[in-house]
């Protein structure tokens, strides 16, 4: 049964329309709002500086899973890709390589990673969840006894003073994300192949159909994503000082989160790249704002949690069936 | 009616010599011989299982034809697939409508083939412009801007359509176009065929609808049995006689209909109008009673069952089960007071696949039948009632544990039928219950079905095969765009009237009257 | 236009069927291959691996993990995943020891509040997948977070210890030379067994994860089924965080942790040790060979890394098998 005629049948109060059409965007105004009355110290340059600065790893890597989702399938990789990265370019540094070398390596695994999933997905064709999962562990376990469980941190200045340094007036991280972000933005809306990942998502029956090559296209959207992962995870360690231990989780669901709620921005519905950035800074944002707040560090997660699945719910609620997960 | 095309040629567009198909059970096509004249609009009619669709797919080469010749464009076809037959301009228009809902109907049109810019960009206007330039054959109303989910579904269809004509095809293949169309969309359509017959694309058209094959067709080709029975001009062959060779000159009586006693009122069903097709549906059911629904692809005959039973939404509409009104939001009020749908997908709606046939057939009768303190099953006394069933309705299988995924069609039905006969219900909607299975198989569900009747049930039998129709049911009602066209008495009535209703005939026609010769 | 009424093959040569069951076979024994192999090359290194001291202990350890086990076996039965169930275990565990430690609540009260507590979140949990049509991995997933704050929340960080006897008894008493925590495992394992092989409720939840349409086709009330599901993991999350702090004598704000990827890894092999049948005693199993596989590990001296790197790799494989024996074998029949 074709989708046609699914979605026509669900006519939507205004006000539910609006918020999942701009939830997001509306939340995170609020919040900005909130956070400016309720604190002197949340509106300033040095601190909404700093929240971009922050949101730049879990940005970049959200911009992989946006990419993977936008092609209708899932990505739970950047968890362990995250972690071995940042140990494999802590290391490395530390054993005397050259920046430019061991960054390259990192975008090495990132991608080799990314190709296994596309092999497992593509090739297999078992579900992208479960070979996500399966790479995710492969990651972690790697991680873990490449590291021993060891703290590595990073002495080399030029490294660190890529995250800590400015490119002009604008602090690096931020020209780096925004830069990414514009990039992304305008391959994925602007060329052929970008429209076609969409196609690829929203129906592969009509992309095969009209001639668009899709396995090829799904594996280079994994490779990609993974070379992403990996990219953020340098910017992690990087920003963390050094290489701790299973990075990836803490980012876990963050990088989920900022999808998400990507989707209930710009009257989008779907995955899509500016809404993550959105999804992202508000993630930040609240994190900052609760702790200038001087709000106990555990109702954070609190937070977190209640945010993610307000800005699921928003959606779900739309469908009116029960969704199964499938293995 | 259509006017004959002035200047058309005499060319042969395509054409099949002696084509034969077989399918294991079925004889699909018996050497077709089948031509189609380049520049016309050739209607091909022919009853459900009739053939149109096998031929069809053989000529774009989905499947590929077991003897003779088919012949595209004076071109032998017979190592081609589907990909070459597409490069010589064939191009097959069907069910399934592959849009992308999130791009615009532009982008949607020109999928695959995006115009550049020399940045290697989207270059959006000339796309919108060359989409425009394919839409507006079919569609002036529709936005370029919009995205396709956006789009009611008539447009959505015709924006499908305005994409096939991007690879400029010279001969394009309609099946069953009009089933998602309304009104509107339907004459854009129209005048679409219209235009482009002068410009030579030689169009086959699959239908079911009388109006639009005298309205549109220059000639037509009925088919019956995997056999063409008369190509002729349109104007040569009134409705009908056209009807008649859709149907034939047999007389099949399946099933001795015998007489069940009819008793009161079981079902009511008022202003029913389901949510994704159908309008203002009134009818009522007897014990007892066995009630046809037909109608083609599109009339919303599955719809109608849904709603009743309460798995798909209703706009409006009171369901009465004997006096008692039902709420039907779910399917489980409507079991509760003893409903039963068996469903058209078997193996997607109506078992779970990997489950025995004992839990499948006691599925919907567990707690009313099998449970202790509405908790325990008594799995003896399950499994017992289950060897009954599989004994009484005689199902093939090796024990009450066989999966049902391994089953045979027939016997995977059987199962289905199990189930609700497990849980006493009293009435039956069956949704194209013998689809897909043999001979044997069909005439056990008959004589199943019967049997239910015969013992108070009241029963609404939904399918497109008329002989069985006639055979089973007591009176029929037919469907047509989504309303009830006609309601027919199953003891004065014939295949073709039935036929002429479901393909959208009226009453007032002139020559309908005369042309129903009852031989039952 | 449907296709001319082409009759459907039933059984496919015999060929096939012994194809379909060797495969199954394989799958199904593997795994008793794979740990009875285990157990004899960690035994031939330690004997100690296999004495009866060793065994009580694995048998002790994996009795706490059962419960989380079978919870999340019912959902992942009924279609869904529970994330949260950790976090369910420490903060159901977390509350009780609160009350019996700080509030001085008698140790029945305590306890049942914190059961309740645990089911509660199920609750919630399943109303978010069933009334708010959640994605049950997204969900959970924010109810785990939420989780880590609220249990934070009770003790601020804080470990704690003072429990009284009559709780850590649970934990570490026995009766008649059994631990309480193995005979509490046995009833929890026959009555999951009974309601998921003889009850409405179990049926219905297999019939759901196997069709979901088909099963609301046919009148059952998929809703609440997959709903009580929830509840009955949380209910059962929870007691494993309670004995658990019953048996370390102390609760604190990791507890629970290790138990989402430990119920995960036993549900997931349960589904596939008998070949899809006796789910319960599936997981039961797999409960246990992953306990025996950490302890025998730990004893051949392997570090902390690599355990989890196996435990990974372990669901892994089972994820892999459950997909293999219910996608794959059942198409090669075809």
């Amino acid at each position: 049964m074709s989708w046609v005629g699914r979605k026509m049948s669900r006519t939507q109060s205004s006000l539910g329309q609006l918020i999942s059409n701009y939830g997001t965007i509306l939340a995170f105004l609020v919040a900005i709002i909130f956070f400016s009355i309720a604190t002197d110290t949340f509106f300033r340059l040095g601190n909404l500086q700093n929240i971009i600065i922050q949101s730049t790893a879990l940005g970049l890597c959200a911009f992989g899973l946006t990419l993977v989702l936008i092609a209708g399938e899932i990505d739970f990789s950047y968890g362990g890709i995250i972690g071995l990265v940042g140990a494999l370019l802590a290391s490395m540094l530390q054993q005397g390589y050259s920046p430019l070398s061991a960054t390259l390596v990192c975008l090495l695994v990132g991608g080799a990673s990314g190709l296994l999933n596309a092999l497992l997905v593509v090739g297999f064709n078992l579900s992208s969840f479960l070979a996500s999962v399966a790479v995710f562990f492969l990651c972690m376990g790697a991680e873990r006894v490449y590291s021993h469980g060891v703290t590595v941190w990073i002495q080399n200045r030029t490294m660190l003073s890529l995250v800590q340094g400015h490119i002009g007036p604008v602090p690096t991280p931020i020209v780096l994300l925004l830069g990414l972000l514009f990039v992304c933005w305008f391959l994925q809306t602007q060329t052929r192949a970008g429209q076609h990942v969409r196609a690829i998502g929203e129906n592969i029956q009509a992309a095969r159909e009209a001639g668009i090559r899709t396995s090829l296209v799904k594996s280079l959207v994994f490779v990609l994503a993974g070379l992403l992962f990996a990219f953020a995870g340098c910017l992690e360690t990087l920003r963390n000082g050094g290489a701790i231990m299973y990075a990836g989780k803490q980012l876990l669901l963050f990088v989920l989160a900022a999808s998400f709620l990507g989707t209930a921005t710009f009257k989008a519905g779907k995955a899509n790249f500016p809404g993550t950035l959105v999804g992202a800074f508000f993630l930040i944002t609240l994190m900052n704002g609760f702790t200038l707040l001087g709000m106990k560090f555990y109702l954070i997660p609190l937070a977190q949690g209640l945010i993610l699945i307000a800005s699921v719910a928003i959606s779900s609620i739309r469908r009116g069936e029960i969704e199964q997960v499938k293995f | 009616m259509s006017t004959p095309n002035s200047g058309q040629q005499n060319d042969i567009a395509i054409y099949t010599r002696g084509v034969s198909k077989y399918f294991p059970g079925v004889q699909a096509l018996k050497e077709l011989d089948f031509e189609v004249r380049r520049g016309e609009v050739h209607a091909l009619v022919g009853e459900n299982g009739a053939g149109k669709s096998t031929l069809m797919k053989i000529i774009v080469r989905e499947y590929l034809e077991d003897e003779g010749d088919v012949f595209i464009d004076n071109q032998n076809a017979k190592g081609m697939g589907i990909r070459d037959v597409q490069q010589l301009g064939l191009s097959l228009i069907h069910q399934e409508l592959n849009l992308v809902p999130m791009l615009t109907v532009a982008h949607n049109i020109c999928l695959g083939q995006e115009p550049l810019t020399r940045f290697r960009t989207i270059d959006w206007k000339r796309m919108r412009d060359k989409a425009k330039e394919f839409l507006d054959q079919i569609s002036p109303e529709i936005n370029l801007a919009d995205r396709v989910q956006d789009l009611s579904i008539p447009h959505q269809q015709l924006v499908a359509i305005a994409r096939s004509l991007t690879t400029k095809p010279r001969f394009l293949i309609l099946d069953e176009p009009t089933a998602r169309l309304d009104q509107k969309a339907t004459e854009n359509l129209f005048s679409f065929l219209a235009n482009v017959k002068n410009k030579g694309l030689t169009v086959i058209y699959i239908s079911h609808q009388l109006e639009e094959i005298y309205q549109i067709c220059d000639r037509i080709t009925v088919l019956r049995d995997g056999k063409k029975i008369i190509t002729a001009p349109v104007n040569e062959l009134p409705q009908g006689d056209l009807i008649r060779r859709m149907v034939g000159m047999e007389i099949t009586q399946q099933v001795p209909k015998e007489h069940v006693p009819i008793g009161e009122v079981i079902l009511s069903v008022r202003d029913l109008s389901p949510e994704k097709k159908g309008e203002n549906i009134n009818f009522e059911l007897k014990s007892g009673e066995i009630l046809g629904i037909v109608g083609s692809i599109g009339a919303g005959k599955s719809e109608v069952a849904h709603a009743i039973f309460g798995s798909d939404p209703k706009k409006s509409g009171t369901i009465l089960i004997s006096g008692r009104e039902l709420n039907t939001r779910n399917p489980v009020e409507a079991v509760n007071a003893g409903l039963a749908l068996i469903p058209e997908e078997r193996k997607a709606q109506g078992l779970v696949g990997n489950e025995s046939v004992r839990k499948n057939m006691t599925i919907a009768s567990l707690e009313k039948r099998f449970c202790a303190a509405r908790l325990w099953i008594k799995q003896t006394k399950e499994k017992e009632a289950v060897r009954e069933s599989i004994t009484t309705l005689k199902i093939a299988t090796r024990g009450t544990e066989q999966e049902v995924q391994f089953l045979s069609g027939g016997t995977q039905q059987k199962v289905v039928l199990g189930k609700w006969l497990m849980s006493d219900s009293d009435i039956y909607l069956f949704d194209e219950p013998t689809k897909g299975i043999d001979v044997g198989g069909k005439h056990e569900i008959y004589r199943l079905i019967m049997e239910l009747a015969r013992q108070g049930a009241g029963i609404v039998f939904i399918s497109n095969e008329l002989p069985e129709v006639l055979s089973l049911c007591d009176r029929i009602l037919v469907m047509y765009q989504g309303r009830i066209a006609k309601e027919l008495s199953a003891t004065t009535t014939n295949r073709e009237e039935i036929l002429f209703y479901v393909m959208g005939g009226k009453e007032n026609e002139q020559d309908t009257k005369q042309s129903w010769p009852t031989d039952q | 236009m449907t296709m001319p009424a082409a009759v459907e093959p039933g059984a496919k040569g015999s060929e096939s069927i012994i194809v379909k069951r060797l495969l199954g076979f394989s799958i199904r024994y593997s795994i008793f291959v794979f740990f009875g192999l285990f157990f004899a090359i960690v035994t031939f290194l330690r004997p100690g691996f296999m004495s009866l001291g060793n065994i009580y202990d694995i048998l002790v350890e994996a009795s706490l993990v059962t419960f989380v086990a079978f919870g999340e076996a019912f959902v992942i039965a009924a279609g869904a995943v529970d994330m949260s169930l950790g976090n369910i275990a420490g903060f159901g565990a977390m509350i009780a020891c609160y009350l019996l430690s700080v509030r001085d609540f008698p140790v029945p009260v305590g306890v049942a509040i914190g059961i309740g507590v645990g089911t509660l979140v199920g609750l919630i949990n399943g109303l978010f997948v069933t009334r708010l049509y959640m994605n049950s991995l997204v969900a959970t997933l924010g109810t785990m977070f939420m989780l880590v704050g609220f249990l934070y929340m009770v003790t601020f960080g804080q470990t704690i210890m003072l429990l009284p006897d009559a709780f850590t008894w649970l934990g570490t008493g026995s009766i008649l030379k059994i631990p309480i925590p193995i005979i509490i495992m046995a009833f929890a394992f026959l009555i999951c067994h009974l309601l998921m092989e003889k009850t409405k409720y179990g049926r219905t939840i297999q019939l759901i994860g196997g069709n979901i349409e088909a099963s609301r086709l046919s009148g059952i009330n998929i809703k609440n089924v997959i709903l009580f599901a929830f509840v009955v993991c949380g209910l059962l999350g929870t007691l494993s965080g309670i004995l658990l702090a019953a048996h370390q004598g102390l609760a604190n704000v990791d507890l629970g942790e290790r138990f989402l990827l430990q119920a995960f890894t036993a549900a997931m092999l349960g589904t596939v040790i008998f070949g899809g049948r006796n789910v319960m005693l599936g997981t039961l199993c797999g409960s246990i060979f992953l306990i025996s596989l950490i302890n025998g590990m730990t004893i051949l001296g392997a570090g902390p890394e690599w355990i989890y790197f196996v435990q990974g790799s372990l669901l892994l494989g089972a994820i892999l098998l459950n997909y293999y024996s219910k996608r794959v074998l059942p198409g090669l029949y075809r």
